[in-house]
């Protein structure tokens, strides 16, 4: 059983907001994500999916600590975030690095790829020169960009495929235990994606890194991971290995979202679950299971009760009243 | 057979820049039959947006220019026609969905008045009249509440009812060909799926013809009866989609078929295609895909090849299976 | 490796790469250039350029009109003024004083502009607040009025006249440059800076500064002819560099009077600041066009 390196308990991001006008404000609170659990091991990927408003790339920022908690808990290697010293801090950015989705804005546009892949490494530690030269090319070379004048270049001069991989190689450089992928292939052309994906498993292979994926193409995270957590408003309503969520989704959101994803064959059936609509706004969610308004099984005491998160079979785990009796 | 409704042929549009012509459209020949989906698949840089625009004539000026080829539409040359002739065909018996629904829908005028601009110009309509026809058309889309939300602004709808809305102006005049730019790929996963089939509805009950521009598959599969496959500004192969899946010939297709992830199996590795998509300034002689083809000869490098038919409405254009086809 | 590696493909440089520089310096606007160019030259080398004093009086020689009105003389082409001294060596000199003046406020309001505006813009909040308020009360203050009083309360002289125009001028880039750097935070590669540990000082500098170099640019050179035309301002009411240095607001001061008897005085002056701002302004133009990364992207 590997070791856990990253565990994120119930915490919550709320945001202020104040609605109305000058003459009648009113505020609100936006629950972005309000009491999600989960923890990733050594080497392993999970998959978190879920629609606009969910709170994925919420939770993506709070585990990057480039937005503070409002409650709950992370925890890097047992250690609690909120009771890092400066050192923890400088450990917990060299040991978790991000690439995001957007190859255009991710680098930036007058900093040459030696520079910025170079970056993390001159911020964090003490190579300089050639030493930083020679890592810089190393990564580089690893991502499969190993012409020698890459790294004197500026980013415009790169395609989007490319500039993805050189994203992947400034998450490398600092060789982190755990890198955050926030829909790192969905801004890329169809026949990219396979090479980018191939990509990062192999890198997984080899140095043992895990992964946060955080995406909403169904297929690109059963393909990337080895456990998917689906989201709905702020909260995870189910959590499974891979293989496991894909064939026997338990939730009847999940089930739904399954079933909207468009089929790879004409000829594939669609049984698609038709969710009545629209998802509720992230200000004023539901009381009870915030599913409910949609949901074709929805009971009283959906309502009352917030669902908590059991297992209902070996390792996975649903947030529903109708598996609660198989306690 | 009933005449097409639209029949391109050999169509050429070039972007002229200062640094050379980009050939975005380079011969592209197709026909649409009322009723019938045709499904535009390309990655970025393949042409398909501006075989889209082309169509309309509505080529960003004044570096967009139609260089050759016919557009019968309804049997006449739409390329013939003056510009004002032009504006009396877009938005009534030609009308174009856009792809992002947050720019598509001015910000400042209420959604009730953007249904009504093109009754207003095309079809003279006022007061009550319009009125009701704005309703009738949001209830088309499945928009609930027509009365109420006719006097929202867009900001106040979420991106899949400013979608519909979009859909709403673009259907307003009932238009004989519609023609669809990646109309769903800033959706979600569940919208989605209900936004395709609402317009598969509105087919079913006016007849309109679509043209679905996409680089999504998992659309085509769902969507279209006939699929285009567009590379480096021209159609490489056509088929009915069933015979696209089942039996694709261009290694083009072959290869972006096989180098999806799909949601039904896990595969280990995906199958990636090599390289990057030519640049549309400097188009090599032969074939525009030979780089990256694992099937490339000589022949491939020399000369563009014809249109090969492999079957009823089945055509590719590549060497390769014209020797097959002789074999 | 497999196929995963992607060597090949798009060339790193797009081909004629110098091909494009030289285009675009083709396009260049030549005779904005030349003007500039010209006058930056007479100021540098006046001594050499001239052989006549732009101060000392000649009274002999006093009132000649231009070259080409009767009366004139070749060896002072641009005519004499109230005191003798040489038309075109007072606007040489004058150049000296118009150019070391937009320079050094260049200098000084652009460097104190960006720093607010970087600032404000990266820590928004209370801080963006309270340098913008600064900001506005400075834009709120009747220019001109304001650097007479500094100018008057400070002393004459050229030190001070750069001072009052830079503590004019710097609240109106810090508004830009807030502007950009707001439009910038919010791309990911700020986030990847701070997910790579970097203080705000550092992102500043090194992330944000160079991306607003074009923008900035382009200001400073639109904002050289307002500049001049504030340090002729100055001058012609007598606020600004003091005599006998030349200085072409206050020629058109003291030519004002004569418009209609000896009006070379006037006339010579005010067309070398129009012809420096208008030059400026179309180099801003064409810098502005050039530099824009929308036009450049395709």
């Amino acid at each position: 059983m590997s070791d856990i390196i990253l565990e994120a308990c119930e915490i919550r991001k709320h945001f202020p907001v104040s609605r109305g006008g000058l003459v009648a404000p009113q505020r609100g609170v936006l629950k972005a994500v309000d009491g999600l659990s989960f923890s990733i091991a050594e080497g392993e990927t999970l998959g978190l999916v879920g629609e606009s408003g969910c709170g994925k790339s919420t939770t993506s920022k709070l585990i990057l600590l480039l937005e503070a908690l409002s409650d709950g808990a992370i925890s890097f290697r047992g250690k609690d975030v909120t009771q890092f010293t400066a050192d923890d801090r400088r450990a917990y950015r060299r040991a978790v690095q991000a690439v995001f989705q957007d190859p255009y804005s991710s680098l930036s546009p007058r900093m040459r790829i030696g520079d910025i892949v170079g970056e993390p490494v001159r911020v964090n530690t003490r190579v300089r020169g050639a030493d930083l030269k020679g890592r810089v090319r190393k990564v580089l070379n690893d991502v499969g960009l190993s012409d020698p004048s890459i790294p004197a270049n500026y980013p415009h001069e790169f395609s989007g495929g490319q500039r993805q991989r050189i994203a992947i190689a400034r998450a490398l450089a600092l060789e982190p235990d755990m890198i955050v992928l926030d829909e790192p292939v969905s801004a890329l052309d169809v026949s990219i994606r396979a090479q980018i994906m191939n990509l990062l498993k192999e890198l997984q292979q080899s140095r043992g890194v895990a992964y946060l994926l955080i995406a909403h193409d169904l297929a690109v995270v059963r393909h990337m991971s080895n456990r998917i957590g689906v989201m709905y408003l702020g909260k995870l309503v189910e959590i499974a290995d891979s293989d496991e969520l894909s064939l026997h989704p338990l939730h009847p959101y999940t089930q739904a979202l399954y079933s909207a994803a468009l089929p790879s064959h004409p000829d594939i059936p669609t049984s698609e679950i038709i969710l009545t609509g629209e998802v509720p706004s992230p200000l004023d969610p539901p009381s009870g299971c915030p599913f409910r308004t949609r949901c074709a099984h929805a009971m009283p005491v959906c309502a009352e009760v917030p669902p908590p998160l059991r297992e209902a079979a070996s390792g996975h785990c649903v947030a529903c009243h109708l598996y609660a009796s198989s306690n | 057979m009933t005449r097409p409704i639209l029949e391109v042929k050999d169509l050429r549009a070039h972007l002229m820049l200062r640094r050379g012509a980009v050939k975005a459209v380079d011969g592209v020949s197709f026909d649409l039959h009322s009723g019938e989906t045709l499904g535009i698949v390309g990655e970025s840089g393949s042409g398909k947006t501006m075989m889209g625009l082309s169509l309309l004539r509505l080529l960003p000026r004044p570096a967009g220019r139609i260089v050759g080829g016919s557009v019968i539409f309804d049997g006449e040359d739409l390329l013939a026609k003056s510009e004002r002739e032009m504006r009396a065909y877009r938005g009534s018996r030609i009308s174009m969905l856009l792809q992002d629904p947050m720019t598509s829908l001015n910000p400042v005028f209420r959604i009730g008045n953007q249904v009504a601009e093109p009754l207003t110009i095309h079809q003279k309509l006022a007061g009550r009249g319009l009125r009701d026809k704005v309703r009738e058309l949001l209830r088309l889309v499945r928009i609930p509440a027509p009365e109420a939300r006719m006097s929202d602004y867009p900001h106040q709808m979420s991106g899949g009812m400013r979608q519909r809305v979009v859909g709403a102006i673009g259907l307003a005049c009932q238009p004989q060909v519609l023609i669809a730019d990646e109309p769903t790929t800033a959706l979600d996963v569940t919208i989605q799926s209900q936004y395709l089939r609402l317009l598969k509805e509105i087919q079913q009950e006016t007849g309109v013809a679509i043209i679905f521009i996409t680089h999504d598959l998992g659309v085509v599969a769902r969507m279209c009866d006939r699929v285009a496959v567009m590379y480096a500004g021209r159609i490489v192969e056509i088929a009915p989609v069933r015979d696209l899946f089942n039996n694709p010939q261009h290694p083009y297709t072959v290869a972006l078929l096989r180098s999806l992830p799909k949601l039904e199996e896990r595969a280990e590795k995906l199958y990636a295609i090599g390289g990057q998509p030519p640049s549309l300034m400097n188009l090599p002689k032969g074939c525009a895909f030979t780089a990256r083809c694992g099937l490339a000869n000589a022949r491939c490098r020399e000369a563009y090849p014809p249109q090969i038919d492999i079957a009823q409405g089945h055509m590719a254009r590549c060497w390769r299976t014209e020797e097959k086809a002789h074999v | 490796m497999s196929q995963s590696v992607d060597d090949r493909s798009i060339p790193y440089r797009p081909p004629g790469r110098g091909r494009r520089t030289f285009a675009l310096l083709a396009g260049a606007p030549i005779i904005p250039l030349l003007i500039i160019g010209l006058f930056v030259l007479a100021a540098i080398f006046a001594n050499f350029l001239t052989p006549y004093s732009p101060t000392q009086p000649n009274l002999a020689l006093r009132l000649l009109p231009p070259f080409w009105v009767e009366g004139g003389q070749l060896a002072h082409p641009l005519g004499t003024d109230l005191l003798g001294r040489d038309m075109l060596t007072r606007i040489m000199y004058g150049a000296r004083v118009s150019l070391t003046v937009a320079v050094a406020v260049i200098l000084v309001a652009k460097t104190i502009g960006v720093v607010v505006g970087i600032t404000a813009g990266y820590f928004g909040g209370w801080v963006d607040a309270a340098l913008m308020r600064l900001a506005d009360a400075t834009l709120a203050f009747p220019g001109i009025l304001f650097a007479i009083v500094l100018v008057v309360a400070l002393g004459a002289g050229l030190w001070n006249v750069v001072l009052a125009i830079s503590l004019l001028d710097w609240a109106g880039t810090s508004r830009v440059i807030r502007g950009e750097v707001l439009s910038l935070k919010n791309r990911d590669f700020v986030a990847q800076a701070k997910v790579a540990g970097c203080s705000p000082l550092r992102i500043m500098a090194v992330h944000l500064f160079p991306n607003i170099i074009n923008t900035l640019i382009v200001l400073s050179t639109l904002q050289v002819g307002s500049v001049i035309l504030a340090e002729a301002s100055l001058s012609f009411l007598g606020a600004g560099v003091p005599a006998p240095a030349p200085a072409w607001g206050q020629m058109v001061s003291n030519g004002k009077a004569y418009l209609t008897t000896a009006w070379w005085l006037a006339f010579f002056p005010g067309m070398a600041i129009v012809l420096v701002v208008l030059a400026f302004n179309m180099l801003g133009d064409w810098l502005r066009d050039v530099l824009d990364p929308k036009m450049r992207q395709v």
